[in-house]
């Protein structure tokens, strides 16, 4: 009888719109429920074989999604290969320039070692956010050697900051790096997360276009990490050409090109961190067609400044540099465009990499242990 | 920090906790620690500025109280110092654009560590509070405050930093002076205030300002036809969520510490006519220019003419206040367009009331609906210049006209439209395509259920399983929203 009473009493108090405390503790408690047991079931329903096997691609929450493919496939590979060895460094070119296959035959066939070599070129990769990378592979993997490729552009002051400030923002990178970032931990442990973060930009209007372009780039991703380009450059058309907007946007950005003493800080630092680690650092010129200097309002003093300061402080820090080769080794045929090989100037180039590389004793030393097995 | 980042999550329960626990006397105190800690999220030496400027506004005021006559000339240079120094901090990175355009041969970039000293958060908000505060103690509506600990929370407070309100002196030394007072019904009261400002702030404005397409507004948008018109209408509820989901957490966290903040937006897309709209919208900032723009400039015409003052009253007063309001959103001309153009608008309905002497409590429903209709889509297109500038905007309005295909072409639209239906894929890919209008949707029915209740903490008196469905869908839904690259910050703050 009493309960009926209050019941009544409660029923004309919500009926007047009265504070009813309690009911909103029970409101709060069940919604409470309902959200952790959604969470969970999300949770398992994304650890499940099938949806596993269904989705294939994953997310870090980096905004740069190359970076997520090379670094989960880096995963894969060491996984595959019981370590790594050589993890090759840089931009686009380096992307696109280095075929590991091709430097692994040749290196092998000269010293008889073959390292389980990566390409961890990615582009856009900045010397900012290249330090990360490094201090990541250390501190995961106990890779030997690491061969950063570099080009003048690396050392501009005009660089993109606002990028690599993104990127070492990343809560999963800091969280991978012994900083403090709960939501980075929860990246790394959830099955969900690296699923749903695929998604997490649903809302943005060109999401389908970009979501298609991460699908395809997940579907061809080498094991190697290399991504071959098959482009021939059509020199019959002038190189560069400055009635095309585009590339005229370019050459205004580079006709006041400047280093950046900071950058040759931090390449330094680079060096030096990753020598106390015990790795061995090698820097290389990148190669890049005569006709690219072009950009650059004095082309020879740009060329030579930028190999004179690179080589001086990578040599200072403890580092090897390898200069890029005669552009005879290239060929005309093997540029895909002014900076970037394709696949038969990547094979010519990792080819003249490997005997460089091969004929040089530091290197040959830090892969003796070298076998592949677990 | 903002509102939505869970970095705010835990500096407010952590913050809410101590309060609870800390004995009254302590209360003010660390009300301040904690706006400092707030600010200093954002630059540490902007917050040290503003200690040095509140400890500043503290003397100054106390020396124009004390002043043995109370001459305009205190007054004058006090709020000039002060514009200043907000103009400087606040728009300095504006100016040195300005400057860097404008001068032959000049171009020197801004070095990041003097740009993160600039205001980065609410500088045209501090500056109002600040006048606000030695004119109320010129004016002798209150006595200079004994403690410099008040003032600067005044200044600092951080509920408020961001986007305001704007509070006045006087109301606000009121509610830190009160007992604090949180009983249960207020608890859940702030606690749903907090809840509607997330919804409103994540799953509407944020996505809706996401859906944008690149560029839009700008000079070079190739974005035309029906595309660019619902651009628009999305701007403009987005900017209408975002700032009405800030002023709810803002009032909820505040309420929270026991400090009610004045209510800075009520229901705007509901009001029937331009002046009813702009005492719904940033109601604090309409209210200051209202009593030190518009009152005043009445009352000097009256003075001036009382023949015919009538007239100018109507006109005049409205005109300089929108004028005034849209310098305060930006120093450019687009700004003064949209304020002239909302000024005018306020002139031309305070003639026809005057002639009419119609309200809108003797409309009938649907008389209202048209109205609030009317003003939302005016209001809409005077976005135009306000987003896209003046340039910009007139590119917008062509692209806005432009580019809608033939019948044929939007009746084979319309037709795959109905035809997805029979395919899930196909409809689940169409309703995809279609997001932008049914978050546009969802933003309505959300404003009109609220504004039925008649404010926004309404939500507490919906049904129980009601409150259970949306607690959880909502939550579970801004969980997964909010991971998207980068928070948004509110629109409102870059005031």
């Amino acid at each position: 009888m009493t309960g009926k009473v209050e019941k009544k009493v409660e029923r004309i108090s919500q009926a007047a719109g009265a504070p009813r405390p309690r009911t909103n503790r029970i409101v709060v408690m069940i919604a409470l429920i309902i959200v952790i047991g959604c969470l969970v079931g999300l949770e398992l329903f994304a650890s499940s074989p099938f949806v596993q096997n269904f989705i294939s691609i994953r997310s870090l929450g980096f905004q740069h999604y190359f970076f997520e493919i090379k670094w989960l496939t880096l995963e894969k590979f060491v996984q595959e290969n019981y370590g790594i060895d050589v993890v090759f460094l840089g931009n686009s070119m380096v992307n696109t320039g280095v075929d590991i296959d091709s430097f692994n035959v040749h290196f092998g066939n000269i010293t008889g070692i073959t390292p389980r070599s990566f390409n961890f070129g990615l582009d856009g990769l900045n010397l900012t956010a290249t330090s990360e990378v490094v201090k990541l592979l250390i501190e995961n993997y106990s890779t030997n050697v690491i061969v950063f490729g570099t080009e003048a552009r690396d050392f501009t002051r005009t660089e993109d900051v606002t990028y690599s400030v993104l990127f070492t923002r990343t809560p999963w990178l800091n969280y991978r790096l012994g900083r403090f970032s709960p939501y980075g931990w929860l990246v790394d442990h959830s099955a969900f997360l690296k699923i749903f973060l695929n998604f997490r930009n649903w809302a943005q209007d060109d999401f389908q276009k970009q979501f298609t372009v991460i699908k395809h780039h997940w579907r061809v991703a080498s094991q190697t990490g290399y991504v071959g380009d098959k482009n021939i450059m059509d020199w019959t058309v002038p190189q560069p050409n400055f009635e095309n907007p585009v590339e005229l946007e370019r050459k205004n950005q580079y006709k006041n090109f400047e280093f950046d003493d900071e950058k040759f800080q931090l390449l330094g630092d680079l060096i030096r961190y990753c020598t106390e680690h015990g790795v061995l650092v090698i820097i290389l010129e990148m190669p890049i067609t005569d006709q690219f200097y072009q950009y650059f309002s004095e082309p020879e003093v740009v060329k030579q400044e930028y190999e004179a300061r690179v080589q001086a402080t990578t040599e200072n820090a403890g580092g090897l540099f390898i200069t890029a080769p005669s552009l005879s080794v290239i060929t005309p045929g093997g540029w895909a465009n002014l900076n970037h090989m394709n696949i038969y100037g990547a094979n010519n180039y990792s080819k003249y990499l490997a005997i460089v590389m091969a004929t040089n004793e530091e290197i040959i030393d830090a892969l003796t242990d070298v076998d592949g097995t677990p | 920090m903002i509102f939505t980042s869970i970095y705010f999550f835990v500096f407010f329960t952590i913050g809410f906790l101590v309060y609870r626990i800390l004995p009254t006397r302590w209360h003010k105190g660390w009300l301040l620690f904690l706006s400092l800690w707030f600010v200093c999220t954002y630059s540490i030496s902007f917050g040290l500025i503003l200690l040095i400027l509140s400890t500043l506004l503290y003397f100054y005021a106390r020396s124009i109280e004390r002043a043995p006559k109370r001459t305009g000339l205190l007054l004058g240079i006090g709020i000039t110092f002060l514009a200043l120094i907000f103009i400087f901090f606040g728009r300095f990175d504006y100016l040195f654009e300005g400057l860097n355009q404008g001068i032959t041969g000049w171009r020197i970039d801004l070095p990041l560590d003097i740009k993160f000293i600039l205001a980065p958060v609410g500088a045209s908000f501090l500056l109002l509070q600040a006048i606000a505060y030695i004119v109320d103690v010129h004016h002798r509506r209150i006595p200079a405050r004994n403690s410099w600990l008040d003032v600067t929370l005044y200044l600092i407070y951080f509920p408020k930093l961001l986007a305001g309100p704007i509070e006045r002196p006087g109301n606000f030394f009121k509610k830190i002076d009160a007992p604090f007072n949180l009983d249960e019904n207020k608890f859940w009261r702030n606690f749903y205030l907090i809840f509607i400002g997330f919804v409103r702030k994540i799953l509407i404005a944020d996505p809706l300002m996401a859906l944008l397409p690149d560029n839009v507004f700008w000079v070079s948008s190739t974005t035309v036809g029906f595309k660019a018109l619902l651009s628009l209408v999305a701007f403009s509820i987005g900017l209408y969520h975002d700032f009405a989901g800030y002023s709810d957490i803002a009032r909820g966290v505040s309420g929270m510490f026991g400090i009610d903040l004045t209510v800075n937006f009520r229901f705007p897309f509901h009001a029937t006519s331009f002046s009813e709209f702009w005492r719904r919208w940033h109601i604090s900032l309409s209210d200051f220019l209202r009593d030190y723009i518009y009152y005043p400039l009445s009352r000097t015409l009256h003075r001036k003419d009382p023949e015919h003052a009538r007239i100018w009253t109507l006109v005049l007063p409205p005109l300089a206040t929108m004028l005034v309001s849209g310098l305060w959103h930006g120093v450019s001309w687009n700004m003064l367009v949209w304020g002239g153009l909302h000024g005018i608008l306020m002139a031309l309905e305070g003639l026809f009331r005057a002639r009419q002497k119609v309200t809108s409590e003797v409309r009938s429903g649907w008389q209202n609906t048209f109205s609030a209709l009317v003003v939302f889509i005016v209001f809409t297109l005077l976005l135009i210049p306000f987003k896209a500038g003046l340039s910009g905007g007139w590119v917008f309005i062509k692209n806005m006209f432009s580019g809608y295909g033939s019948w044929s072409e939007i009746a084979a639209a319309i037709q795959k439209f109905f035809l997805s239906f029979g395919n899930p894929m196909t409809l689940i890919s169409m309703l995809f395509q279609l997001r932008i209008i049914i978050i546009l949707i969802a933003a309505i029915v959300l404003d009109n259920l609220l504004a039925k209740g008649k404010e926004e903490e309404s939500v507490m008196r919906w049904p129980a399983w009601v409150r259970v469905v949306l607690l959880s869908v909502c939550t579970i839904a801004m969980i997964l929203f909010s991971t998207g690259d980068g928070l948004q910050l509110f629109i409102y703050q870059g005031f």
